[in-house]
């Protein structure tokens, strides 16, 4: 059972509190994309094996839209950052350099950038 | 494995007179809280809590969002008040009275007969006196809080009431209430 912290409420929050929004900072791809772009933003989703940054939202709760880092394999929670933000801050950040080193983060060159 | 509960069970009850005003904007605004003090006479909560005064509470519902208890008949006069007062600050000030449904909840082992149906931790350092806690009972969103361990209060969507009730009448049959808290 996962738990997350709702950075607006403070509270922690049960997974069955929660619904999963899928993958966090999308890049809006707007009419002047060419297609293979915005079939990117609209269907083409990363599946790690690893750390995934997810936007989930407190619906028994608050109702806000709130950003989480964790990691699929071990699913361990590296921590809950409000949604008005572009990347995963750099508190959050941190905890997962601390936490993985090289090879072991999960990072690709696709999603690199993410975290950079 | 705790053993079972003896003696009287929790009671639901609908209440009929109680007023809500969902209140929308910048919780952080000083013209929002002292508008809040001056009509209703009840101080703004922190995150998380209730704040009560008399016959008046006030809720903590999102970083934008308060929910006001107040007396059915005075719901009208405290909007009109409240508009007054915030003048041309961004706020949404709303009677929800219809849409949402308030019970009280009497007796003993509230706690108990809760922590079946919802995932919060119960526990009396966890939740505490004060305490507005929103979340879900069964598959519905509701909120709780306390004004002693016999008296608590439930609120839920008005459409939804009608499960609340069946779900606690279920959960709060004698000989069927594990002693845990």
């Amino acid at each position: 059972m996962l738990k997350l912290v709702c950075p607006y409420c403070g509270i922690e929050a049960d997974e069955t509190e929660l619904v999963s929004g899928g993958e966090a900072h999308l890049k809006r791809e707007g009419p002047d994309s060419t297609d293979d772009d915005f079939e990117g933003y609209l269907f083409l989703r990363e599946n790690p094996k690893g750390i995934i940054l997810e936007r989930w939202r407190h619906a028994m709760g608050c109702g806000k839209w709130f950003h989480v880092a964790r990691c699929t394999v071990t699913q361990e929670v590296f921590g809950t950052y409000p949604a008005q933000t572009l990347k995963p801050p750099p508190r959050i950040m941190e905890v997962i350099k601390s936490r993985r080193t090289g090879q072991e983060t999960g990072l690709n060159s696709d999603n690199a950038e993410k975290f950079s | 494995m705790a053993k079972a509960t003896v003696g009287s069970t929790p009671k639901l009850n609908l209440l009929d007179d109680v007023g809500m005003i969902l209140f929308r904007g910048d919780l952080k605004s000083k013209t929002l809280q002292d508008a809040i003090v001056e009509v209703t006479g009840v101080k703004v909560p922190v995150r998380g809590k209730i704040s009560t005064e008399d016959q008046t509470s006030i809720a903590w519902m999102s970083p934008d969002e308060l929910l006001l208890f107040v007396p059915l008949e005075r719901v009208g006069e405290l909007i009109e008040d409240l508009n007054h007062k915030m003048g041309e600050e961004d706020t949404l000030i709303w009677d929800i009275s219809d849409l949402r449904s308030v019970f009280e909840i009497e007796g003993n082992f509230i706690r108990e007969v809760l922590a079946k149906n919802t995932p919060i931790d119960l526990n009396k350092d966890k939740m505490r006196k004060g305490t507005f806690r929103r979340t879900r009972f069964g598959q519905i969103a509701v909120a709780f809080w306390f004004e002693s361990e016999t008296k608590w209060f439930m609120i839920c969507r008005r459409s939804e009431a009608e499960y609340a009730q069946q779900l606690f009448e279920v959960s709060s049959k004698p000989g069927e209430i594990p002693s845990v808290f």
